[in-house]
């Protein structure tokens, strides 16, 4: 009878939360697009801000980082899913930023990319976060390494049911973020909507504690349920490090040199690499110019040594230049040009890593 | 790349052998089993080895091949002169497979298979690191601007720069960090003849191997095989530990020093064997050789408790005198250089420490040690542990000081981080808690055993809960 009232009474809180309470908002389609005045939607970041009519969709011309905000106050108490359906002809990364007008948070659980394809999928983000505990707004952000032609199809703000709750916490807890320098001295997972997942084991937690200290009866039972707890968390984070090395090797170690991409810093280590060998050996400083991280420098300094490297300067007679659009060779002259200023004296292309990636060498 | 690993294992090898030795030369009475000298024998050589590639550095030799052997032959040759003074005889290390192999047999079915599953697990986990290792290029912050940048600087040099107006300095980066890390990369640079980043960052995974090692060796002798093999289990696979064994940073390796020290430190006090002073004493000063973190909090920590220990006479004045005088002997090259030349007491400007409360990092704080998985809920369990079982601690001199140590370690850590105006942000937060995880691990163990004296599948034999460890 005590079993059915507990039972009875954890079913009022939990079921009117998760079960009940389920239902959708479409905020992107033909329809909800068909009158102007109630648009709540604004294009922001991109030359371009109109969507383009297509025939099972809307077109946005990206780009390349262009965002859409809609503009609602809400919370995840009324809606805690985000249901984006769209394809594009680039790969997108697609991030979900909450009080986009104001603070625009996001974490890598609002991240998600999407492959090039011509066929529609759809892409859920859980709102289920603090950032969206109440906010005004929210923006879309579809980043691509160039202009991107995007066909959003519909935008639906979800109530999740009960099914979608309970994944929910598994999909969380197994999502893995992307490796960084940080991880060196923080891992941000395992989380679970937005929080510590430990945070959600720590009433047994305490419990089995409590036994383990006090309990003589049930301390061996308490000590089994700790280890459990324990072997859980490892093989969570065994399984983060291995989609860490999976990561790795489908990135930097299998694909053929040119295709080599080592975490956020891209195609560095390649060029790099390609460095060490076109530079002329008798060669003792050179000037680097760069894009990308601000550290650029100083890791090319720890792979040259004892070549010094001068950041963004001309004190050298050789420059490194690295994916700079705006700094060109030119031939009528011999001079490279930064903004249509010479930075060098005359002299030689030595050798050319791609269009906007070369050694110069001053006569 | 398997003869520049043969090189690489030669390297170290040749490191043990002076390790191997100083631990039998202190060794008197056999105090110290095979499994604990020959792991501990690891870090001892690396560290005394460095040092003498420092200080021979420091005086204008160059930090060539031919200066590593001859350090080499030098120690072997005067360690087994005094050893023969000290026991009448040479040393010759053996390793009796046998014994192992008569170990294994005596084993039961599940401690067998608990066996073979922990070799899988430690053989699978460090071949993926080894893996991780060989195929990153160098990429965390203090490995490209201090721990290898370094390294190549003197290898590249084959001296340390020593002219204070050079950005080179002392290998470049932040001058004050300790050399012991860099300059053992630079004689693994040495041995293989040039400086292969790939190779030579596996000494983190071979850092991760010989701490499983001497932590297997920590255990009390009276436990149960079986939680013996699953402990080093769960301590093998503690997330930001196993993590670090990717990184070719020099937490891991200090963690190992200062595990080194406060067991010995413990060991003393529980055995009043002058050995385990003198080991103490060496991983003392083989910390401060490390990182900073030894000089700047590990020694005023240990100094005050062992202060503690002479006032309530648990320690003689004399055991005090020889303990820090041995540990300012073995560290002097590196203290004296660095009060020469005035080098900072941390990494950044340490000239003077403000009081202030960081209440903004007080929930990321407390998330990040106690409620994330960077140490499991190693941490949570053992401080809460510590809460309700207070006073079995209390009564147990070894509990008691071994919780004293950590807790004063955890608070002087991330207390600097949590009240002073050190705090850029909480970048090295989960680094310096690393430093103390296995002396945290250790402690769990040995509240576990106080908890379970009397089940005999924890303990070999019932004991006094409050005499004995």
């Amino acid at each position: 009878m005590k079993r059915l009232l507990l039972l009875f009474f954890l079913s009022l809180i939990i079921i009117p939360q998760v079960a009940f309470a389920a239902e959708r908002k479409v905020i992107f389609s033909a329809e909800t697009l068909a009158d102007p005045s109630a648009i709540q939607w604004q294009i922001s970041n991109n030359k371009d801000d109109s969507l383009y009519q297509k025939k099972e969709g809307f077109l946005l011309k990206s780009d390349g980082d262009a965002y859409l905000v809609y503009s609602m106050e809400f919370s995840y108490n009324d809606f805690d899913e985000l249901v984006i359906t769209l394809y594009s002809d680039q790969e997108l990364e697609i991030t979900v930023l909450a009080d986009v007008s104001k603070e625009g948070l996001n974490t890598f659980e609002f991240k998600q990319v999407a492959k090039p394809s011509e066929e529609f999928k759809e892409y859920h983000f859980s709102l289920r976060h603090p950032f969206f505990k109440q906010v005004n707004d929210f923006g879309i952000n579809f980043y691509s390494n160039g202009p991107s032609n995007i066909v959003l199809k519909e935008i639906s703000l979800n109530k999740m049911g009960m099914a979608g709750f309970i994944s929910q916490i598994f999909k969380d807890y197994f999502r893995i973020a992307s490796y960084s320098p940080f991880t060196v001295n923080v891992f941000p997972t395992p989380r679970i909507f937005g929080h510590a997942a430990f945070m959600y084991f720590l009433p047994i937690f305490l419990i089995l504690v409590w036994l383990l200290a006090f309990s003589p009866k049930y301390r061996t039972k308490a000590i089994i349920g700790l280890l459990i707890l324990w072997i859980i968390t490892d093989q969570r984070m065994g399984y983060e490090f291995a989609r860490y090395q999976l990561y790795d090797y489908q990135t930097w170690v299998r694909p053929p040199v040119q295709e080599k991409m080592f975490r956020n810093y891209d195609d560095f280590y390649v060029f790099v690499d390609w460095l060490k060998k076109n530079l002329p050996s008798e060669k003792t400083a050179v000037n680097y110019y760069f894009f990308g991280p601000v550290q650029f420098p100083r890791i090319l300094q720890y792979y040259l040594y004892p070549v010094e490297v001068y950041n963004q300067e001309s004190k050298a007679d050789t420059f490194v230049v690295l994916h700079r659009d705006d700094i060109k060779y030119n031939p009528a002259d011999s001079r490279l040009y930064h903004g249509g200023k010479p930075i060098s004296r005359v002299g030689d292309l030595k050798a050319s890593y791609s269009d906007n990636s070369f050694i110069f060498i001053e006569k | 790349m398997i003869l520049d690993l043969i090189k690489i294992l030669i390297a170290y090898f040749l490191a043990w052998c002076i390790g191997y030795l100083v631990m039998v030369l202190i060794n008197k009475g056999q105090q110290f089993c095979f499994g604990c000298r020959f792991f501990a024998a690891w870090f001892l050589g690396i560290g005394l080895f460095t040092l003498q590639l420092f200080t021979s550095a420091i005086f204008g030799l160059s930090l060539t091949l031919i200066t590593g052997l001859i350090i080499i032959a030098a120690d072997i040759i005067v360690l087994q002169a005094l050893i023969f003074a000290r026991y009448k005889r040479l040393v010759f290390p053996r390793f009796k497979w046998p014994r192992i192999l008569t170990w294994f047999t005596q084993l039961t079915t599940w401690e067998k298979l608990l066996f073979i599953l922990m070799i899988i697990l430690i053989v699978s986990k460090s071949s993926a690191s080894f893996w991780q290792v060989y195929h990153s290029p160098t990429y965390e912050f203090d490995a490209w601007n201090n721990w290898n940048l370094r390294a190549k600087v003197i290898f590249s040099e084959q001296k340390i720069p020593l002219d204070r107006s050079q950005p080179f300095y002392l290998g470049g980066g932040i001058k004050s960090y300790p050399l012991n890390d860099s300059l053992w990369k630079v004689w693994l640079a040495t041995i293989i003849g040039e400086w292969n980043e790939n190779l030579i960052n596996i000494h983190s995974v071979f850092i991760y191997l010989f701490l499983l090692g001497l932590f297997y060796f920590s255990f009390p002798e009276n436990l149960r095989t079986l939680v013996k093999i699953g402990y080093i289990q769960l301590f093998a696979t503690l997330p930001f530990l196993y993590f670090h064994s990717w990184i070719p940073y020099a937490d891991l390796p200090f963690a190992a020093y200062l595990f080194g020290a406060v067991l010995a430190f413990i060991g003393f006090l529980k055995a009043k064997n002058q050995p385990f002073l003198v080991l103490s004493a060496l991983f003392m000063s083989l910390a401060i050789w490390t990182k900073n973190e030894g000089f700047a909090v590990v020694l005023p920590v240990i100094l005050a408790v062992s202060l503690l220990l002479v006032v309530t006479r648990k320690w003689k004045i004399r055991h005090f005198i020889w303990y820090w005088l041995i540990t300012a002997f073995i560290a002097s090259p590196w203290l004296v250089f660095r009060f020469v030349n005035k080098l900072e007491l941390l990494s950044g400007d340490s000239s003077s420490f403000k009081l202030v409360f960081n209440w903004q990092f007080l929930g990321e704080w407390f998330s990040s040690v106690f409620l994330r998985s960077h140490f499991n809920f190693l941490y949570l369990l053992v401080f809460l542990l510590l809460i309700l079982k207070a006073k079995a601690v209390w009564s147990n001199l070894i509990l008691r000081y071994l919780s004293l140590i950590l807790i004063l370690l955890f608070l002087f850590y991330n207390g600097i981080i949590i009240f002073t105006d050190k705090a850029y942000d909480l970048g090295a937060l989960t680094r310096v808690n690393l430093q103390i995880a296995p002396i945290a691990m250790l402690l769990l163990l040995l509240l576990l055993k106080q908890i379970f004296y009397d089940a005999l599948w924890f303990v070999k034999k019932k004991y006094d809960q409050t005499t004995q460890d």
